[in-house]
């Protein structure tokens, strides 16, 4: 028996006591069940009547009974931890009162235990089917972060990259890179231009509520792209308030970028934001703004020329939603007004110097809404676009007559433009507590122009998708689901299945498996890219097909113990994944000497983790290990022999976080060892010959620590990257095309100091 | 209160949705000047055509306007332009979308020349937007002459290329301030006129070749060109066997030497290439044979074709090559000029590159090859041990000229890292007469302020010949 347990038959027992003593003059009696959003029993609940005090809490199965008062009108009151306090008017007859069942909501605040990512609407961590990582809004403020980057570059299985002539970071999760990873903002796909992931780097990270990480395919719901996993950015907090209320929230940070500062612009990083929120009872407004400069870094570079390009970014973001009973619409804009400057060296010759600016514009609008006609049946309806710009500016500043003038370079100017929209409903009916059946509709369009975009192409992608969820016993929950797709463009893979099942074996126990076939639709660019000249000959090829996959993945959740005070739990994981028709860079057939996009890679990951995670009432504790290994890509018939069939690669990672509660300051220190990865490469066209590559292992440490002032300030400071990492060097590589064997991973050991401001008034 | 809230916070709301967009920077300004400073009119020539270049093409027809001056020769009488002179002045007409105008100059048929005269153009006026650039005189002299030197932007574009990929191969000759393009695809064969029976594929467009174990062109079909893939060019090590030698070894050229016995003289396949944007063309069957002991006789034919045709080249020993373009109908083209009329060219032309341990055919833009069968020497000059301005005669004791035909090459520019020229180095050239010129280029990308496919160089005279 665990404390929470003695804790609640404490109560009761306390309330029995209290029970008695009233002696009570009628002996009318109540009784109901109490469940929890998703269906499960509401156990160890504590319920009282308002106008009495009567007392008493509810039994496993969330059942209550009690005896109570004269017949009339009174008012129940429900609290469970992790969920809103419920009040309900009830009316007590004579003799037996059966009360319909009560559902209690997820508390929103207590965020650690929901998850919203998939198709059954929020749910505790604990009951979902998928297993899904959670960082906290608490985590990310912990952090001092700036930018997502620097939170999930700690996580396991993810890595970062840069590309040093564009200036833009790609995220690489469980060995594959971001064109494999779905990035959700509020549940709704987050569209980018091109490969790589850029959109993770223009999303504010202070109006973050919290992240969710699913690793392998969410296909069934999400589609296409989400073959390495979903990351799903929760900016919404869905809030409500009783009372009207004004809350203001500002901050100001500064960090250096290694060793080169100037306060407030210029060289290191500058971040301020504002953030206005009112509330009522129906009606929530939200508009906050947020400004990222960044100096860029020198480097091993020269002159004007900069290893980490500098930035500076604007995001403004609105919101506005109206609730009322079973109803619940939400819009929010997202913009983000990007700049990223790459300037030259001067031509000694000429005294002119050429600098290439880079400037994106996008706004992201949502709009949302969720129907509860009753308590079986809910809805969520939601629509999406995005008009997204990026503009490349060359220009020429001559030092001898301090003039800029545009370059007339062919590829020196161009705006390409892409507009998405998205719309999706699902449904969710509830037929008795064994059967949920889930399923929903999604339409997609993606529109695409620009100087390497052939023509004007327009794709539209149509799904169908259900996922019943069916509970057999007690202990078993089991999700099959199906996809089905068509596509204006290519022939989009008809039917993609998947399933995930929960094991409960105890309270203690639990085991999670999920197969899904996921899939990638190729990308528009892939389809229909242009680019021509002396180093390049890429055509995009109208006739591909889908990447697939076919993803295995279980994890094993222990609870070692789970008590307010404390709680303790273990997951193990495995995972194997075989990923087939991978797009790639091949020769045309019908003419060599162009390149173009082909289905022809085929990669596998597999591995295993261990993650553990204690809270203490002020430490909390988390370390894991994953050890993944990555297909050899080269493996085939000739070296079925020298090659095995995977390289082995560990990650290590540890956060620990310290209340020291007298002082009101916590310290925090995220580590994160990303062991040496290995990779065969054909040495040349002669398949006999082939050598090892391998990126040498790196720590990423970051300390901060932060510190209460009164009641509406943060102190906030620290320093990030301690091992001071800022290149890998490949060793082995001959290096080839774009590759020169170098990976940047960051400008090295740097040091932060902000400061938070919030405020909440009721006007 | 809450109605006053509710509309600034709609206010705030609406507020963010306005972007502002920057103003852009103006375009460069258009300049026109005239192609060289200097140039000489030859006893050999007639008729001469002087260039004015822009920068960029006009949107609109734009008048120019220059002035003519003479020098112990007299318009009218000894020589005339088109367009015509009035009252010492030529207006030309700049046609839209065009960035270059000319005047031809004709010599009378009863001009007697001492070699003394001279005629300038200056330009007057300009119609806006174009103004003058640097170089608004040109100096016509009646006798070769040795440019003291000048700033040369070179004109590999032929129309609207992509400039990594341009189609021209830009002769230079430094002395005659001059730039000759021709276009890499306006030939298929080169005909050495030296001693040896050597004839070159076209390594501009990446052509290919392989032989055939018959020498009756009538016996080839279509079945001996299968597999196709056996005359494309990839990118492996193998390949170095469908072209000629990359350094431009004349005893390791693919076709082999051309045997003084007919028999000896195989059929080989002829894929002309489409390397560097250069469209592609039907193959042929060709055999060559020698024809007597001063010239070559080639058949050909499509590769279909039953019968097949010839086409006789004598060797023109002034010079290095003679050229044949094929077609329904070969015929002989002008390509390289006289082997004493050009001291380098620039080129996207067949090279090799590192991949792994070993090298592979590799073709790229902005190869820089030295004259070495006319005679020009070259060397590179690190700017450590002597700046480009103070190199004079005087430094040339410690230079050592190399015969090698790649000195230059592509180690000018740089395409990875900092892309642009190397500012570190320049070059020195040893032409046929003996004049010898320091070079630089001053850029080629836009990385460097340059165009791509038109480089910009600049050369000293420092000794003459």
């Amino acid at each position: 028996m665990n404390i929470f347990k003695k804790f609640s038959l404490l109560i009761t027992v306390l309330c029995q006591i209290q029970n008695v003593a009233a002696q009570p003059s009628n002996q009318n009696k109540v009784q109901g069940r109490l469940l929890l959003a998703d269906g499960q029993p509401a156990s160890y609940a504590f319920v009282q009547l308002k106008e009495s005090g009567k007392a008493t809490t509810t039994d496993a199965e969330g059942k209550y009974q009690f005896l109570t008062d004269d017949e009339g009108d009174y008012t129940l009151q429900i609290s469970l931890l992790g969920t809103e306090p419920t009040t309900q008017s009830i009316h007590i007859n004579d003799g037996t009162t059966q009360l319909a069942d009560i559902r209690l909501n997820v508390k929103t605040t207590d965020l650690a235990d929901v998850v919203v990512t998939g198709i059954m609407g929020p749910q505790s961590l604990r009951n979902t089917v998928d297993q899904v990582r959670l960082i906290n809004k608490q985590t990310i403020q912990m952090r001092g972060a700036t930018n997502l980057q620097t939170v999930l570059n700690t996580e396991l299985g993810i890595r970062f990259s840069y590309d040093p002539a564009l200036g833009t970071n790609d995220i690489e999760l469980m060995g594959m890179t971001g064109q494999n990873v779905k990035v959700l903002l509020n549940g709704i796909p987050l569209p980018d231009r091109g490969s790589t992931r850029e959109s993770l780097g223009q999303i504010d990270v202070n109006a973050v509520e919290w992240i969710e990480i699913i690793e392998g395919p969410m296909s069934v719901i999400y589609g296409s792209d989400a073959l390495a996993g979903v990351i799903n950015i929760i900016t919404n907090k869905n809030e409500s308030s009783e009372k009207r209320t004004l809350s203001v929230a500002a901050r100001v940070q500064e960090e250096t970028a290694k060793n080169e500062y100037n306060p407030l612009s210029g060289d290191g990083v500058h971040n301020q934001h504002l953030q206005l929120n009112y509330l009522t009872r129906k009606w929530d407004f939200d508009v906050s703004t947020s400004r990222n400069n960044f100096g860029g870094w020198q480097g091993t570079n020269t002159g004007r020329a900069k290893e980490w390009l500098p930035k500076d970014q604007w995001l403004w973001s609105a919101r506005m939603g109206y609730r009322t009973s079973g109803f619940n619409i939400w819009y929010q804009l997202n913009t983000a007004n990007e700049k990223i400057y790459n300037d030259g060296n001067i031509n000694t010759n000429t005294n002119i110097a050429t600098d290439k600016q880079y400037t994106s514009f996008r706004w992201y609008h949502q709009l949302q809404a969720e129907i509860k006609p009753s308590s079986r049946f809910s809805a969520n309806l939601a629509a999406a676009y995005t008009d997204y710009s990026r503009k490349t500016q060359t220009t020429q500043f001559d030092f001898n007559t301090g003039r800029r003038t545009l370059s007339l370079d062919a590829g020196g100017q161009d705006e390409a433009l892409f507009n998405t929209i998205f719309t999706r409903g699902v449904g969710k009916y509830t037929f008795s507590d064994r059967i949920i059946v889930a399923g929903g509709i999604e339409f997609t369009q993606n529109q695409s122009s620009g100087d390497r975009v052939a023509g004007n192409p327009v794709i539209k992608e149509y799904a169908v998708f259900l996922a019943p969820e069916f509970k057999i016993g007690s202990k078993l929950n089991f999700r099959p689901g199906l996809r089905f797709l068509s596509n204006s463009v290519y022939e989009a893979p008809p039917v993609n299945p998947g399933i995930n099942i929960k094991y409960n074996f105890s309270k203690k126990a639990d085991l999670r498996l999920g197969y899904a076939r996921g899939f990638r639709s190729p990308a528009l660019r892939e389809l229909y890219f242009t680019f021509f000249d002396s180093n390049h000959a890429i055509r995009g090829n109208e006739n591909l097909k889908a990447e697939y996959s076919h993803s295995f993945n279980g994890f094993f959740n222990y609870h070692w113990l789970q008590t307010p005070a404390l709680k303790f739990t273990s997951t193990l994981g495995l995972f194997y994944n075989n990923f087939n028709d991978l797009i790639a860079l091949g020769n045309d057939v019908t003419d060599p000497s162009i390149s173009t996009y082909i289905n022809i890679e085929k990669f596998k990951t597999t591995g295993f983790s261990l993650n553990n995670s204690l809270h203490l009432k002020s430490l909390q504790f988390a370390f894991g290990y994953q050890h993944i290994g990555r297909y050899n890509k080269i493996k085939s018939e000739e070296h079925t022999e020298e090659v095995p069939s995977f390289n082995w690669s560990p990650e290590f990672n540890l956060n620990i976080t310290y209340l020291i509660k007298p002082i009101q300051t916590s310290i925090n220190v995220a580590y994160k060892f990303a062991g040496k990865r290995q990779a065969y490469q054909l040495e040349s066209s002669d398949v006999s010959d082939i050598t090892l590559i391998t990126t040498p292992d790196y720590s990423m440490a970051d300390l901060s620590l932060n510190k209460k002032i009164g009641n509406s300030l943060v102190l906030n400071g620290g320093i990030r990257n301690l091992f001071n990492v800022t290149r890998l060097t490949n060793a082995g590589d001959t290096g080839s095309g774009h590759s020169e064997g170098l990976l940047r991973l960051s400008y090295g050991r740097s040091y932060f100091l902000g400061l938070a401001y919030n405020i909440k008034t009721h006007p | 209160m809450k109605k006053t809230i509710k509309s600034l916070l709609l206010f705030a709301f609406l507020f963010t949705l306005n972007a502002c967009k920057d103003d852009e920077p103006p375009l460069p300004d258009n300049l026109v000047q005239f192609e060289t400073p200097e140039t000489g009119f030859e006893d050999t020539e007639q008729e001469l055509t002087i260039k004015l270049k822009l920068s960029r093409a006009v949107d609109q027809a734009t008048p120019v306007t220059l002035d003519l001056t003479t020098a112990a020769i007299q318009y009218g009488t000894d020589f005339t332009t088109v367009p015509a002179a009035e009252n010492n002045q030529i207006t030309l007409t700049i046609p839209a979308a065009s960035s270059e105008a000319s005047l031809k100059i004709s010599k009378s048929a009863s001009l007697f020349l001492s070699g003394d005269e001279t005629i300038s153009f200056k330009i007057k006026t300009v119609g806006a937007p174009v103004l003058a650039g640097s170089n608004t005189e040109c100096i016509v002299k009646f006798a070769p002459i040795v440019s003291s030197g000048t700033t040369l932007q070179l004109n590999g574009i032929k129309n609207d290329e992509s400039g990594a990929s341009a189609l021209n191969s830009v002769f230079v000759d430094f002395s005659n301030n001059q730039q000759i393009p021709v276009a890499r695809n306006s030939w298929d064969l080169g005909f050495f006129a030296g001693n040896e029976f050597r004839v070159i594929l076209n390594n501009t467009t990446s052509a290919t070749a392989r032989v055939l174990n018959k020498t009756d062109l009538a016996a080839v079909t279509a079945a001996d060109t299968i597999p196709a893939a056996s005359w494309s060019l990839g990118f492996t090590e193998e390949s170095f066997a469908l072209i000629d030698d990359v350094e431009g070894d004349l005893s390791k050229t693919l076709i082999a030497e051309i045997a003084a016995n007919d028999d000896d003289n195989k059929v080989y396949i002829l894929n002309p290439g489409t390397g560097g944007g250069v469209a592609a063309r039907p193959w042929y069957k060709i055999r060559i044979i020698r024809k007597g002991s001063n010239g070559y006789t080639l058949q050909y034919a499509g590769i279909t074709e039953t019968t097949f045709k010839t086409l006789d080249i004598e060797k023109d020993a002034s010079y290095n090559f003679n050229y044949v373009s094929l077609g329904t109908t070969a015929s002989a083209v002008s390509v390289e000029p006289a082997k004493d009329k050009w001291d380098i060219k620039w080129s996207f032309q067949m090279s090799k590159t590192a991949s792994g341990s070993s090298f592979i055919p590799y073709a790229f833009s902005d190869l820089v090859i030295t004259n070495t069968n006319g005679g020009v020497q070259a060397a590179e000059i690190l700017t450590e041990s002597v700046s480009y301005e103070n190199f004079s005669e005087s430094n040339l004791s410690a230079v050592t000229l190399s015969s090698d035909a790649f000195t230059i090459g592509a180690n000018w520019r740089a395409t990875t890292g900092t892309i642009g020229v190397k500012t570190d180095r320049f070059y020195v050239i040893k032409d046929a007469a003996g004049n010898v010129y320091k070079l630089k280029f001053i850029n080629f990308h836009a990385s460097d302020g340059g165009e791509r496919g038109k480089p910009k160089l600049e050369f000293k005279l420092v000794k003459k010949g």
